[in-house]
């Protein structure tokens, strides 16, 4: 009896611990962040901008823009134009598994926005182009 | 009594079955040693660790790291922001764990013979970057080192499972290599 309501206590504290963990983030809670850290609202539009502009060549590895991988449509998979990997498509439509991880999401802000535009994007920017890439 | 029989036959056969793969596997590998680990003269260590597939994986094929020596490790992941080109900034703690783990199964320490044979012929002054720039690794892929080109299926040495079928679970015997032709 006794081990039988052990069991029942290890399942039930298993369960609400997968429960717990399989909460993802959604995309109103990282723009929801973005605005803590200072951003107002979001303007699709200029996500896309932000998206589409080319900030020049870089020599050895080609043209600085989001679409020399992820390609102008983002419900498309891209391609790293190194090394030929393919990178599932950024629209959250067909890609609901997107910007659920905020590490993810701030790992490769990170990095792109420094490969791409030279320094990092600022939150009003990121949130940008979340509601450019959420809203497709 | 005929079930223990039969239990003795099948046991037999199953310790003859892995001997004769055993030998058969050795094939132009000689002294090879079958560890727990499933380590042979070509292959990766079997257990990879899951960060290092799960980051460096996610823009390229992830390198057994055994192809590279203990400097070039340290080098590479000193400079992640210039990642031949790219910046592959990780945070921090993520990046001690993947050096941790290179450096762990090194050229030098690793448990495949071939890796430590590769790494002790690199000389003491060079601290190569790439795979690709290993004398070994140039000389074993002279011959095919035309099909590798910007037009072809093949543009980049670093596409390993292009060519070799079983690199995802660390193989690379020259048996299972098979170059994937232009269409024409």
């Amino acid at each position: 009896m006794m081990k039988q309501s052990m069991m029942a206590m290890i399942f039930t504290l298993m369960t609400m611990i997968t429960a717990m963990t399989a909460t993802a983030a959604t995309l109103e809670e990282q723009l929801a962040s973005y605005r803590t850290q200072g951003a107002g609202t979001f303007d699709p539009k200029a996500g896309q901008t932000l998206w589409t502009t080319s900030h020049g060549t870089d020599p050895e590895v080609g043209e600085k823009v989001c679409t020399a991988c992820h390609l102008n449509d983002p419900r498309k998979p891209g391609k790293h134009r190194k090394t030929g990997k393919i990178i599932e498509p950024m629209a959250v439509s067909v890609n609901p598994q997107r910007f659920t991880d905020p590490e993810k999401v701030e790992k490769w802000f990170l990095r792109n926005c420094r490969q791409v535009m030279g320094r990092e994007c600022t939150p009003q920017e990121k949130g940008d182009v979340l509601s450019y890439l959420g809203g497709l | 009594m005929q079930g223990k029989k039969r239990w003795a036959m099948v046991a037999l056969s199953t310790i003859l079955l892995t001997a004769s793969w055993a030998i058969a596997d050795d094939d132009g590998h000689k002294g090879e040693e079958h560890d727990n680990n499933k380590t042979t003269e070509n292959a990766a260590p079997a257990t990879v660790d899951p960060i290092y597939v799960k980051e460096c994986g996610a823009c390229h094929f992830p390198f057994p790291v055994g192809m590279l020596p203990d400097r070039s490790w340290r080098a590479i992941m000193a400079d992640l922001p210039h990642h031949f080109g790219e910046d592959a900034t990780l945070p921090e703690k993520v990046a001690a764990k993947i050096l941790d783990y290179a450096v762990a199964n090194a050229g030098e320490r690793s448990k495949n013979r071939l890796d430590r044979y590769v790494a002790s012929s690199i000389k003491a002054d060079q601290v190569p970057l790439r795979i690709s720039e290993v004398p070994f690794f140039v000389k074993e892929h002279t011959e095919v080192a035309k099909h590798v080109n910007a037009k072809g299926p093949v543009s980049h040495w670093s596409s390993c499972p292009l060519c070799h079928t079983k690199a995802d679970s660390g193989s690379f015997d020259e048996d299972e290599v098979k170059i994937p032709q232009a269409n024409k």
